[in-house]
């Protein structure tokens, strides 16, 4: 065994990558489409030169530059999966240039996990990452250099520098001068304090210039005080390294042990607590949607059995694309209309608005998509977001607004994988010509007028009937709405007008409300089967309402049978509040 | 005049005969054309674009077919009259083509040439001089096109040199189009005479803040009002360089104060106070309308910050908003509405441009009010009265109905003579798209308005110059470095206005002020 740790070395960045890479490919690959439609990279010397708005630019610039491979299955992963092992690469040499352990591999794991740690959040960068290799490397860099002079006109230049270059990521570098000097025994107070303090005073004196607040320059670009995790956990590297290097001879074997099982436990615990899997799934059900595949989202919807509204929107709206919103709307949890329309209000959290604009263009309330779509867009983290600009210039051809439509493909033209695209609909705008897509979103849309407040959903839905009765999606969605806020009565009389001119087969949902208002209405037997409800749901209506009587509304004796029931729900539903 | 000789990237193979006889100087193009106005962008690409301006030489054109018609240029620039002061103005030509070449003959045989691939951008310190002497008269553009290796020319164009003097610069929001967004805007100022656009403040100094209304004593960039909304909200009070953050809401009052105006003489600011809601449009046309349940009009005395008004400017029954001061601060003109019921009967509300008396040595209000224009006659509505500073107009916005005329298709700007009483439409700006908010330069010659003619749905500042009997010249869009700014700008120009100087506030001042506990509460109302 002795040796066995030094010996196999590679083992460490490339089990880190590989299991990394299955992590992220297999089992949180949604997290990176997500980060992906984000922001949006442009090819261009302005886009480029907006960086220099901030601090950090070469740090963000490339982090963004990686991001946009993240649209690529399997993209994300891999690169994370590369970075990770190049930071661990890096760090085992900042290590052994500050401490000689012999368990530098070992101890350089855990600034990696950490990343990997934090990458589980959407709202972690790729510039976090790559700032901190590039810190890494500027440390190395002044380390290899011998003479004096040369080494403090280096580091003068990279402490006033490193912040511009890369944000919060520099923090690190004062203390790994000071760590590498020390264990030199090179005592130089003076340039200690120097370095610390101009590393240390330039975020706060140049957030006047940056305009950012005094916690955001301290770690710009990050969003978050956690990023700052990931120089703690180089920082708990190199002091323990240097602590547990004098016993490192002696007590080898137990120490690799004790950092391996340290940090599987650590990582595990970090994954663990800091994975969002709820939301991991949610996103997958989003990134379905946006990649336009119905099925799947069901698939995956039946598999979760999620019981939260951002599911139930992506479900309830790949139904409606597969025509059965009305046949197994109640077969998914619905926490009443929550789960069909979203509220879009500030109070919101940025992703709920960020995906509110799908409903709106599904229905063909396209005012309200573009509105949606707007706010997505200034409310996401970068206020660029490529998924939003696409929408955009979607609602905008549909409306056949050709110059807006024009400015947002003229935009993601200048992208690498949204070009195409792009490109393929400016042909389309220029050439007037519509394809099938086109021409169906346009039937939805009206020329009259309503105004309305946003939230009112009710009014909004009912116009888009009237406007256009044969656009099944807003009738499923006005009649679903109505019966999932109860409105068993209204869901009747709009049932009646727009459903019935359809002439389509009463569907399974409504079939159950309409047997709940044709009671309470005390209708005719005639009237009743003039909606032509198959016998079967009677039947089962009449036992529901048997065994309702007998239990005199107990719930429990009704779950087993009629759980999926619109009896059950409109009997039994209630929302709780938190 | 020196000569000045540059040399440039793009290689041109004609000879010239378009200057003969004229002092020429043929004029480079840097790369990286983007970068200008950028000081980080021009240190970290200087030496690539010294590398590659000095790589190439430059040429003059000998078109192969010259045009009547003159050209469809991006921004339309063709014949618009321009302070002397402006920024360069760029522009391409709405073409596809390879090279396109421009002459700028000025006075005294000035000539400024300009090639690139792609667009022109003119080298300023040319520009402004070329400017300053051609002062009172026009400059002659002749452009031309390279397609299919022939160069083609465009009947040449006038660019009027106004001898009128425009103001330093303007203030705007930039806001995402239309909609009350917390997340991301900012009020900027922008040197008129050259690119430079710097923050007056973000909202995201002060998260979940939104920075709305901005406005200065007739374009005095030392007395400023503007608002911040959200937790930390209050009323930003510049006044001769002392700044106070006020909280506006009374206990009179339906809401803390809203849309502003400075009195000239600087101890008055009128303010409305609106109880405000956002309503849809169904309608792709249309979008969002902010519409009014309830407002009033209240004037706010700056020396003994109290809030005063009259009961003909409170009605219950009756809107009034967009307050302004006439040039002499004796009237005090704005928007009154009969009161409807919102939203159902939105689309009923029309405002009248009214006016009442109103005497500045004791800050009291006259008896009665007068209907300047009636817009109800006509169904139509009134918004944003600005009188001019000499006295001699009101331009106004009319739209079909409401107050919000900022998403307003059909809206347009209006010129009320204040001597005759006549009203015309500014056909001569006016554009079949929305044309909205609008500021008056300090010496009433200029006028900058935001318009969404582009694309329908961003708006955009457009300059245009009033003569002396009143008639407006061709208005020009807001020049910017490249002529791709606006396209790739997601966020709207709000409430340009005119500042005489460079406003002198340092954005995190007004962060520490505002996240500070520190208020000035306004006194209660004092009704008339």
């Amino acid at each position: 065994m002795k040796g066995y740790f030094k010996k196999y070395n590679w083992i460490f960045p490339v089990g880190l990558a590989g299991l990394s890479f299955v992590f992220f490919q297999f089992f949180y690959p949604y997290h990176l489409f997500f980060k992906e439609q984000i922001q949006l990279f442009l090819y261009t010397p302005d886009y480029f030169l907006s960086y220099f708005k901030k601090p950090a630019w070469l740090s963000a610039y490339l982090g963004d530059f990686l991001t946009q491979f993240f649209y690529l299955r399997g993209g994300g992963a891999a690169i994370l999966a590369s970075l990770f092992c190049v930071e661990w690469v890096l760090t085992v040499r900042v290590l052994k240039r500050i401490t000689s352990s012999t368990k530098a591999g070992l101890w350089a794991l855990l600034p990696a996990s950490a990343d990997w740690v934090l990458h589980c959040n959407t709202l972690h960068g790729v510039s976090v990452s790559v700032g901190f290799i590039l810190v890494l490397c500027m440390f190395l860099i002044y380390a290899a250099l011998s003479g004096a002079w040369i080494s403090y006109a280096i580091l003068i230049l990279f402490s006033l520098t490193g912040y511009w270059l890369l944000g919060s990521s520099f923090l690190i570098f004062p203390f790994l001068i000071l760590a590498y000097d020390f264990n030199n025994q090179r005592v130089h107070w003076m340039k200690w304090i120097i370095v610390l303090v101009v590393t240390f005073a330039i975020p706060p004196v140049l957030r006047h210039h940056y305009l950012l607040t005094p916690i955001q320059s301290f770690i710009f670009p990050a969003f978050s005080k956690q990023s700052l995790l990931l120089q703690g956990a180089l920082l708990l590297s190199v002091i323990s390294s240097f602590f547990l290097k004098k016993i490192e001879a002696t007590y080898s074997q137990l120490i690799s042990f004790g950092i391996v099982t340290v940090l599987a436990f650590v990582l595990s615990l970090g994954i663990i607590n800091k994975a969002d899997f709820n939301l991991e799934k949610v996103l997958s059900l989003d990134g379905e949607t946006y990649f336009g595949n119905p099925d799947r989202v069901i698939e995956l919807s039946k598999k979760y059995d999620l019981k939260n509204k951002q599911a139930a929107y992506f479900t309830n709206m790949a139904l409606t694309q597969k025509s059965l919103l009305a046949e197994n709307l109640l077969d998914f949890y619905q926490p009443f209309s929550l789960g069909l329309i979203p509220p879009v209000t500030p109070e919101e959290n940025w992703q709920s608005i960020f995906v509110s604009n799908e409903v709106f263009f599904l229905i063909g309330d396209i005012n309200m998509a573009q509105h949606s779509a707007m706010l997505g867009n200034t409310f996401s983290p970068y206020q660029r977001s490529s998924r939003m600009i696409r929408r955009l210039a979607e609602i905008n051809m549909v409306t056949g607004d050709s110059a807006a439509a024009m400015k947002y493909l003229r935009i993601l033209s200048k992208t690498l994988f949204h070009r195409k695209w792009a490109e393929s609909q400016v042909k389309m705008v220029q050439s007037s010509e519509t394809n099938k897509w086109l021409a169906g979103k346009r039937s939805q849309v009206s020329d009259a007028d309503l105004l309305r407040k946003s939230n009112d959903y009710l009014s909004s839905l009912q116009f888009l009937v009237v406007q256009h009765p044969d656009n099944l999606v807003a009738v499923d969605y006005l009649l679903c709405y109505l019966l999932l806020n109860k409105e068993v009565k209204l869901f009747r009389e709009n049932y009646d007008r727009y459903y019935l001119k359809l002439n389509r087969a009463v569907p399974k949902v409504y079939a159950e409300a309409l047997l709940i208002q044709l009671v309470t209405d005390k209708a005719s037997q005639q009237e009743a089967q003039s909606y032509s409800i198959h016998p079967e749901i009677v039947t089962r209506f009449t036992e529901y309402t048997r065994i309702f009587e007998q239990t005199s509304g107990d719930m429990s004796a009704l779950n087993k049978q009629f759980s999926k029931s619109y009896w059950f729900y409109y009997h039994f539903a209630t929302i709780q509040k938190k | 005049m020196s000569e000045i000789q540059f040399k440039r990237y793009l290689l041109v193979s004609h000879t010239p005969n378009l200057l003969k006889g004229a002092k020429s100087f043929a004029v480079c193009q840097v790369p990286f054309r983007e970068f200008r106005g950028n000081l980080y962008g021009i240190l970290a690409f200087l030496l690539l674009s010294l590398t590659l301006v000095l790589s190439g030489c430059g040429g003059k054109v000998n078109p192969d077919a010259v045009l009547k018609e003159k050209p469809n240029l991006f921004p339309d620039y063709v014949d618009v009259t321009i302070p002397a002061t402006i920024a360069p103005l760029n522009f391409k030509v709405q073409e596809e083509y390879t090279a396109i070449n421009a002459v700028f003959e000025g006075k005294n045989n000035q000539v400024i040439h300009v090639q690139d691939s792609k667009e022109i951008c003119i080298p300023a310190g040319d520009w402004g001089k070329m400017l300053e002497t051609t002062k009172g008269d026009s400059l002659k553009v002749t452009v031309s096109v390279k397609q299919h290796d022939r160069w083609k020319q465009f009947a040449p164009f006038r660019l009027h040199v106004s001898e009128t003097p425009i103001d330093y610069g303007l203030v705007y929001r930039l806001i995402a189009p239309g909609y009350e967004v917390y997340s991301k805007m900012g009020i900027y100022q922008r040197n008129l005479s050259n690119f430079d656009q710097s923050p007056i403040v973000e909202n995201t100094l002060v998260p979940g803040s939104c920075v709305n209304c901005h406005s200065f004593r007739q374009s005095d960039p030392k007395n400023m009002s503007l608002h911040i909304r959200g937790q930390k909200g209050g009323t930003i009070l510049l006044a001769d360089g002392k700044m106070n953050v006020l909280n506006t809401k009374t206990d009179k009052t339906i809401s803390n104060f809203v849309y502003p105006f400075w009195h000239p003489s600087g101890n008055y600011i009128a303010y409305s106070v609106n109880n405000t809601h956002q309503v849809f449009h169904e309608e792709k046309g249309s979008r969002v309308e902010v519409g009014d349940a309830a407002s009033d009009i209240v004037v706010y005395d700056i020396k003994n910050n109290q809030a005063i008004s009259c009961n003909l400017l409170m009605q219950d029954s009756i809107f009034e908003t967009f307050p302004s001061f006439s040039a002499d601060g004796r009237t005090l003109y704005f928007c009154r509405a009969t009161h409807k019921k919102m939203p159902a009967e939105y689309k009923e509300v029309k405002y009248n441009l009214c006016s009442i008396a109103f005497n500045p040595e004791n800050g009291t209000f006259g008896d009665r009010i007068d209907t300047l224009f009636n817009a109800t006659a006509q169904s139509k509505s009134v918004t944003f009265p600005r009188p001019s500073p000499d006295g001699k107009y009101i331009m106004f916005t009319l739209a079909d109905y409401g107050n919000f005329s900022i998403w307003h298709k059909e809206a347009d700007l209006y010129l009320l003579d204040l001597k005759t009483g006549q009203t015309r439409r500014l056909d001569e700006v006016n554009s079949d798209n929305t044309e909205s908010y609008h500021s008056w330069s300090s010496n009433s010659r200029w006028f900058v308005f935001s318009s969404r003619r582009m694309d329908g749905l961003y708006t955009r500042p457009f300059i245009a110059y009033l003569d002396e009997n009143g008639k407006a010249r061709k208005p020009f869009l807001l020049p910017q470095p490249d002529t791709e700014f606006y396209d790739r700008l997601l966020y709207s120009f709000n409430i340009p206005e005119f500042v005489s100087g460079k406003v002198e506030v340092d954005p995190n001042i007004i962060e520490k002020l505002v996240s500070g506990e520190k208020r000035v509460q306004v006194e209660s109302l004092k009704l008339q």
